[in-house]
């Protein structure tokens, strides 16, 4: 019992954690939730939930990225609470969809979808492609933003999603297909125009 | 060989890049042939791997100390306030 006490992982002082990861952290939080205060105040909250579980650090990974892991799940939280907010309201053109032959026979909208007007993986190596992708998926419309950014983003599962939203997995399907439709239209428009603006 | 309904059902519950890589390479092999789902599946594995690219460069961006966002000072010093009154009940 004596050997656990030495066994345990360096970690660095909380005193020390707003000047090593303070900027790192807050970053993650504003490429997520877009704003200042919210983002500090997910920062803050994420140190202080550090320090109570310090105690269930492995070390097995480096202090840093295990406080990013506890930060996400309050971002997580954050989207969450966004969504309680609104009602998700299905239209008839989704209804239409849902009951359309392409979708029950194979799970798609359509066999002949809108083309990309740039090959995507050209641009992998680009900086500033980055950059547009990401104000191109802050521009998406609510809820599909929401729906877009747990699932491609912060890796959520299709049940713990629909059951935040309150839809069925079809409906998830739906607005998924609508969030890419409208960012691929958005990158068409800002990557393939950005010269002419 | 998946049918196109697997396919689709198996993009919409996973990541393209988090399948097991036998499932990725019979997926990919079917959006490659068919001509009923191909072009629309192979947007939803172009937006999969998008994202994941995305990831991994705003981690780079995360990392950089040349990026321009950052925590005010005010912030700073109340958020080390904040972690020392923690700290301090946490030892009582």
């Amino acid at each position: 019992m004596a050997n656990v006490e030495t066994e345990k992982p360096n970690i660095t002082p909380p005193s020390q954690w707003v000047d090593l990861y303070g900027d790192y952290l807050y970053r993650y939080a504003m490429s997520r939730l877009k704003n200042p205060e919210v983002a500090a105040d997910c920062v803050q909250d994420t140190f202080l939930a550090g320090i109570k579980a310090l105690d269930r650090f492995d070390g097995r990974l480096d202090i840093k990225y295990w406080l990013r892991g506890i930060m996400r799940n309050k971002i997580i939280d954050q989207i969450r609470k966004s969504i309680k907010i609104q009602t998700v309201n299905i239209d008839k053109e989704d209804e239409a969809l849902m009951e359309s032959f392409w979708f029950k026979y194979s799970g798609i909208a359509t066999t002949n979808p809108d083309p990309w007007e740039f090959n995507p993986r050209k641009q992998f190596d680009n900086k500033e492609f980055w950059v547009v992708f990401r104000k191109c998926i802050d521009q998406l419309k609510e809820p599909l933003k929401q729906a877009f950014v747990l699932k491609m983003l912060e890796d959520q599962t299709t049940e713990e999603i629909c059951k935040e939203m309150d839809i069925t997995p079809n409906y998830l399907w739906v607005i998924l297909h609508r969030a890419r439709e409208q960012l691929r239209g958005l990158l068409n428009e800002n990557w393939i125009n950005k010269d002419s603006k | 060989m998946f049918t196109c309904k697997q396919v689709s059902n198996l993009l919409n519950q996973k990541n393209f890049q988090d399948l097991p890589s036998w499932k990725q390479v019979l997926v990919k092999m079917h959006v490659k042939c068919c001509i009923f789902c191909g072009k629309y599946n192979t947007q939803v594995i172009d937006t999969h791997e998008m994202c994941r690219e995305l990831i991994k460069n705003e981690e780079k961006t995360h990392d950089s100390d040349s990026c321009d966002v950052c925590l005010e000072e005010d912030n700073k010093a109340a958020m080390k306030e904040k972690i020392r009154q923690s700290t301090e009940s946490a030892q009582l």
